[in-house]
């Protein structure tokens, strides 16, 4: 469907500021209009006066107010527009503007004088406008900004890695260095060893030379040694030793004569000291004396056996005294012991008696009876407590006799012995009761059987009784036990006085023998013995006294000797060491003139022969050294010395060999132990993959505006039939097919147009193109999407070119012209506002020479009168343009 | 045990900055050294017969001393165990195991001299077995080392186990280029153990297993997997049992998140820990015995939140790694490859014939293999990128950009999101 054309046919200016009065333009519905007029007489505020009607959004002053009519087909439409605002009319009713293209392509329908010149800031947000438009409302430029990286992402990291890098160089040379210092180490070793090879041949080549030395010295030392080898024979102080000796030997015979004088002195003493006695050995009176302190001993036996032997006799006589009257002998130890089992059955018989009285009165009913008529007693406990009252007795008695004999005291031991004797003979014990049997016939009847079984062995045993009282001379009336225990207590005494009578006697005999033999050794001594044995050990020990000092004088007799023995050595020694000392010189014994040269020969000699031993020693040692070299011998000492300056240069090479050996191993150790490659390597490894990810964001980048190129040039080939080939086949029909149109969109301030121009052959940018090959350029890109904005929009505008081709010529003018012609055919409006009346007059001759309508010329000067000029330009400014909205939310 | 690429003296990359403040480890503790003193601990508990190395032992810029002497270092306990070590060079160590095998007496270098060699081992309890090895001669073999002949198989052995460093299957390659049939057609090797390549590819289950053993630790966030020694048991009828001891110090691990059911940014966060707590809970069933896990995170999906979820992702670009220590288990963020966007009717949008509607059309494209427009995107992207490549911030400092074409592929599709997420930006009339 093809688009219907607007008409402008009439324009009025009603209030517009720098106008004065109102005025109006009338094209009388013609399809060309041409508007001239002097500059400032309101060409272009008609132009915009057009615009604000059409598109008030965006040419909107609300200052203005304008009314225009128009033909759109067979309609006529008023517009009133006023603050800011259109209004449409037709026949009187509102209606619906026409269907215009968009607000932003409004532009496309007007080229100024500005763009012309290609001074207007707006040449490029046309193009992008119009890019935009073409790009369904899609900004690829803004998208494409967004999705970029800067310019010079990674030139840190790249940084840091050529860092990273130049340090793992510098190890790495280090280390490569140091490979080369171990690679050095075989050769270094194998000429370490064979210099230590020939360096251990200086010390043999060192004990040649001494060898060598020494054999020459000697050689020197020897002859002059002989001449005075008789002072080899003596000694620097030979002639004092000789004095010496000669001192020592008077020493040594005054000392004998004193000692021989000593001794003599001694002799006489001993004879003096002897005396008569006989020289006896002294442990003979040592015995005699151990034997004379034994008789002391025996002596205080004696009187102790003689004392005792008093005592047991005055007891015994007493008992004797007491008991005259009485014939009967004591009885037996034999006696007693029977008499104590005789005891025990009459106690056990008894005990049983009581027991059976009391079972027999406790059953009649009577009370037991508790005494008995013989009352020995046969327990363990009184006959302990009868040796308790013997005890006490013999202490009494022995006490009282010590009491008489040595010391008061012991009467208070006899009082207490006394008195534990009578605390004893007053003490009893009563018998225990029985338990009651009971009293039925047979137990009777048993009691009354074991009563007389006991009535029987108690007659018995009474008997018997009667006899031991009989056979022991007891009295009646006093207790038995008592009187068998005096009996026992005296049989006893007896058998002590008996005991202390042969005591007595071999003591007595023992002291008599004792004696006896002290005796007969003192008399065989010549000395008297004396009467007592104190006598006698006084005696033996001044015997023993004398045996001493003899001794003594006889010991120190034995030691004079020996050191008159000794003396008489020593001058010995003396007389021969001085004779020595001759014979060691050579000489005879008192040669002592001889004898001093030799001594003062002696220092020289000495010198030479320390001197010959050192040598000797020297060539000994060399030799030594030399036992296990079977190697070179020098023929000379020259030779000698140039094997030993090569054999110290190899020592020396050896010594640098190994200090190099050993720096090399601690430069490979110290690096194995470091690991300053790993982190080198480490922090490279960090920085290329810093660098290798800021290179991933580039990629990334890459990759994402890839998708916008990929769509944007789709979008190029989908929209460039319509459009841009339009445009560009207006541009070359305009250019003489000189320039194509280009639109750039991928350029660094956003899309723009280009031409490219055939005969250079290049792409130029707007800028730089002529006046008027921009105009056309411009001309051509805008007519050619109004166009097609037009026709997709459904009305076609009218067409306002504002002095666009003033600078044009004649023949691009009339490619110009051309085009504007097709427009006309097509049904377009074209308004072409000049101030140039040579314009007009292209305008007419070339709608001559094509046979089209003249175009309807409007002169301002004659609309307006001038007087209707505007006050200034200024006066008609434009308001801000508003911001462009996105086709598709129209 | 066998135990491929160790590259000692290079340090693991991929590893958060603040290692050493969030966990007290360095990045010495997760490198290959402490592998390699795992591995020799390991070998030295289970009384092996044999440590064999796949080459590449040592790194080779600092072969020289510094690898050399922790090399020396840590297979000195081997030897005081008297187990026997043996290795092959790989393209890195050409000089340093020659070098190692001349001063430690106990290590015996295989193939020396690009020469094929046989050597028997008695095992303690076990039976005989050989060892067939091949040495790089030079740091770079164009020809493959089955080129050179090989060793008659030693009486007496019950099975004969192969050990080599090389590039499988890749013709081209300057590594020692070698072919599978060719190892296959050794028919006496019951088994190839490779080095090179730090993926592990050994089938432990394959009856005659051909694979490499992989990096005993991982080197960077690229390697992930398990990784570790693998002990070798022959038995006496030459049948041989595999097993990998997963003993790296560090391991990384791909981890996928599809964001459509996210609602808000916290949602990452909770998906991450729950991928900590699955590997701290392998970490106690003694599934694997890392002291840090990385994870490469992959983000796709379409999801309302995607603001929200771009903000918490810019934490990450911040530095902040998002990391938690458990117990002497550190696990971290190593990475996150984006391919979240906005949700967006690719097929409505297609439709439209405008800008958005193109660059729609050609998303679709991408995903679909057999798309002409997809390949010439693909072809035009390999341009793109070829034209970014020499700009002066990279040239020299970088290689070239080596992408396959599923790679720009992908990228492509990450960049055609971004791509038409700015371009919506521009367009007039958008809600804000």
């Amino acid at each position: 469907m093809s688009a219907r054309s607007l008409e402008l046919l009439e324009l009025e200016l009603v209030h517009a500021p720098g106008f004065s009065e109102s005025f109006a333009i009338h094209t009388e519905a013609a399809s060309q209009v041409v508007i001239v007029g002097p500059n400032e007489s309101g060409k272009s505020s008609l132009a915009a006066a057009l615009f604000s009607v059409l598109w008030p959004a965006q040419e909107s002053n609300p200052n203005l107010e304008i009314t225009a009519r128009f033909r759109l087909g067979e309609r006529t439409l008023r517009a009133r527009h006023r603050s800011g605002h259109t209004s449409w009319s037709d026949d009187g009713l509102e209606v619906q503007a026409p269907p215009l293209p968009a607000d932003e392509i409004a532009r496309c329908f007007r080229i100024s004088v500005d763009e012309r010149r290609g001074e207007g800031a707006d040449t490029a947000t046309l193009a992008a406008v119009i890019v935009r438009a073409l790009a369904g409302g899609y900004d690829f430029a803004k998208a494409r900004e967004s999705l970029g990286v800067p310019a010079r992402l990674g030139e840190a990291e790249r940084k840091a890695l050529n860092q990273a890098r130049e340090a793992l160089n510098a190890i790495a040379s280090d280390q490569e260095r140091w490979k080369h210092e171990a690679d050095k180490l075989e050769v270094l070793r194998e000429q370490l060893g064979e210099a230590k090879l020939l360096a251990s041949e200086l010390p043999m080549l060192d004990a040649l030379g001494r060898e060598r030395s020494a054999r020459r010295e000697l050689q020197r030392i020897e002859p002059r040694l002989q001449e005075v080898a008789g002072s080899a024979r003596v000694s620097e102080r030979e002639l004092e030793r000789l004095a010496a000796e000669e001192k020592r030997l008077e020493q040594r015979r005054e000392t004998l004569r004193k000692r021989e004088t000593a001794c003599e002195h001694s002799k006489r003493q001993l004879e003096a000291q002897a005396g008569p006695a006989r020289r006896v050995d002294s442990s003979q009176i040592c015995a005699r004396l151990a034997d004379a302190r034994e008789l002391l001993v025996r002596e205080s036996d004696q009187m102790r056996l003689r004392a005792e032997l008093q005592v047991t006799q005055t007891r015994h006589a007493r008992w004797l005294e007491n008991s005259s009257d009485r014939e009967c002998a004591l009885p037996s130890p034999a006696e007693l012991e029977r008499f104590a089992q005789f005891s025990d059955d009459w106690n056990a018989a008894l005990a049983q008696a009581l027991a059976l009285a009391d079972v027999r009165a406790l059953l009649s009913g009577s009370v037991p009876a508790r005494t008995a008529e013989f009352d020995p007693q046969s327990s363990a406990a009184a006959r302990l407590r009868t040796t308790l009252l013997v005890v006490c007795a013999v202490t009494l008695v022995s006490a009282i006799a010590a009491a008489a004999l040595f010391h008061p005291l012991f009467y208070g031991l006899a009082a207490l012995a006394a008195a534990a004797l009578w605390i004893g003979l007053s003490d009893s014990k009563p018998l225990p009761l029985p338990t009651p049997p009971d009293s039925s016939a047979p137990t009777r009847a048993l009691v009354e059987g074991r009563a007389r079984t006991l009535e029987e062995r108690q007659a018995v045993l009474a008997k018997r009784g009667q006899e031991f009282k009989s056979r022991f001379g007891l009295q009646p009336g006093l207790p038995t036990a008592v009187q068998v225990e005096s009996l026992r207590q005296r049989a006893n005494d007896l058998g002590l006085l008996e005991a202390a009578r042969a005591k007595l006697a071999a003591a007595e005999s023992a002291f008599d023998e004792l004696r006896d033999l002290l005796t007969a050794f003192l008399s065989s001594q010549a000395v008297e013995p004396a009467g007592t044995a104190h006598g006698l050990i006084a005696q033996l020990e001044g015997l023993l006294e004398g045996q001493s000092r003899r001794a003594k004088l006889e010991e120190d007799l034995q030691r004079l000797g020996g050191e008159i023995a000794a003396a008489k050595n020593d001058v010995l020694d003396s007389e021969a060491a001085l004779a020595k000392l001759y014979i060691d010189a050579g000489l005879r014994a008192g040669e002592r003139a001889a004898l001093e040269q030799l001594v003062r020969d002696r220092a020289p000699f000495l010198s030479l022969a320390d001197e010959a031993k050192v040598q000797q020693h020297a060539l000994a040692s060399a030799l030594h050294e030399l036992t296990d070299w079977q190697g070179w011998r020098p023929a000379s000492d020259q030779e000698l010395a140039q094997r030993r300056a090569k054999a110290v240069e190899m020592s020396a090479l050896a010594d640098q060999r190994h200090g190099e050996i050993g720096g090399i191993e601690r430069g490979i150790a110290e690096r194995r132990a470091r690991d300053e490659v790993e982190n080198a390597r480490a922090n490279l490894h960090a920085a290329e993959a810093a660098l290798e990810q800021r290179r991933e964001q580039v990629f990334d980048a890459a990759l994402a505006q890839l998708f916008i190129d990929e769509v944007e040039h789709a979008m190029e080939i989908s929209v460039q039939d319509p459009v841009l080939i339009r445009a560009q086949h207006m541009f070359e029909e305009f250019t003489g097919h000189r320039h194509t149109l280009q639109l750039a969109t991928g350029g660094a301030n956003g899309p723009d147009f280009k031409s490219h121009d055939h005969v250079l052959g290049r792409a130029v940018s707007l800028e730089n193109l002529s006046s008027g090959t921009r105009t056309q350029l411009l001309l051509a890109a805008r007519l050619a999407f109004a166009v097609d904005a037009a026709e997709r929009a459904g009305v076609r505008p009218p067409l306002c070119l504002d002095e666009a081709l003033a600078t044009t010529d004649e023949t691009r003018f009339e490619a110009v012209a051309d085009v504007v012609a097709l427009l006309l055919k097509e049904g377009w409006q074209v308004i072409y506002l000049t101030s140039q009346h040579t314009d007009v007059e292209r305008w007419r001759r070339r709608a001559f020479d094509t046979n089209m309508l003249a175009p309807r010329v409007i002169d301002l000067e004659k609309v307006r009168q001038l007087a209707g000029a505007p006050a200034s330009v200024q006066d008609l400014e434009l308001p801000a343009e508003p911001a462009l909205p996105a086709p598709l939310a129209m | 045990m066998f135990c491929g690429d160790v590259h000692l003296g290079r340090r693991p990359s991929g590893l958060p900055l603040d290692l050493k403040e969030q966990s007290g480890l360095s990045a010495r503790d997760l490198g290959p050294k402490a592998a390699l003193e795992r591995a020799v601990a390991e070998a030295c508990r289970e009384r092996v017969d044999a440590f064999v190395f796949a080459g590449d032992v040592v790194q080779q810029e600092n072969s020289v001393f510094e690898a050399f002497g922790a090399l020396s270092r840590c297979i000195e306990p081997l030897a005081r165990a008297a187990i026997r070590i043996f290795g092959v060079a790989g393209n890195h160590d050409v000089e340093t195991l020659p070098r190692l095998a001349s001063s430690f007496p106990q290590f015996q270098l295989l193939g020396a001299k690009g020469r094929w060699e046989d050597c028997v081992l008695q095992g303690r309890s076990g039976p005989r077995i050989a060892l067939r090895g091949w040495s790089f001669p030079a740091q770079h073999v164009s020809e493959s080392p089955f080129t050179h002949p090989r060793p008659d198989a030693p009486e007496d052995v019950c099975a004969v186990l192969g050990v080599v460093h090389g590039d499988l299957d890749d013709a081209r390659s300057r590594y020692a280029p070698l072919r599978r049939r060719d190892l296959e057609a050794d028919s006496i090797v019951k088994g190839w153990f490779l080095g090179h390549i730090h993926k592990p590819s050994l089938d432990a289950s394959a009856q005659r297993p051909i694979g490499y053993l992989g990096s005993l630790s991982a080197l960077d966030r690229t390697e992930t997997g398990r990784h570790g020694p693998w002990i070798v048991a022959v038995e006496n009828s030459g049948a041989l049992s595999i097993e990998q001891r997963a003993l790296a110090p560090l391991a990384f691990e791909d981890v996928s998140f599809d964001v459509s059911d996210w609602t808000d940014g916290a949602a990452f966060e909770q998906a991450l820990r729950a991928k900590y707590a699955a590997v701290r809970e392998a970490r106690a069933s003694g599934a694997n015995s890392a002291r840090a896990v990385g994870f490469n995170v992959s983000l796709y999906g379409a999801t309302p939140a995607f603001k929200a979820l771009r903000a918490k992702l810019a934490e990450f670009d911040e530095g902040r790694l998002l990391s938690a220590e458990f117990d002497g288990l550190l696990c971290f963020v190593a990475d996150i490859d984006d391919r979240t966007h906005e949700p967006v009717d690719l097929m409505r949008l297609a439709l439209s014939t405008d800008p958005a509607g193109l660059l729609a059309r050609r998303l679709l494209a991408l995903q679909d293999e057999s798309s002409l427009l997809a390949q010439e995107l693909i072809g035009r992207a390999l341009e793109s990128i070829e034209a970014s490549a020499p700009r002066r911030e990279f040239l020299g400092a970088l290689g070239p950009p080596l992408w396959s074409d599923t790679q720009v592929r992908s990228r492509l599709l990450r960049a055609g999101w971004r791509a038409l997420e700015k371009l919506e930006a521009t367009r007039e009339g958008r809600p804000a």
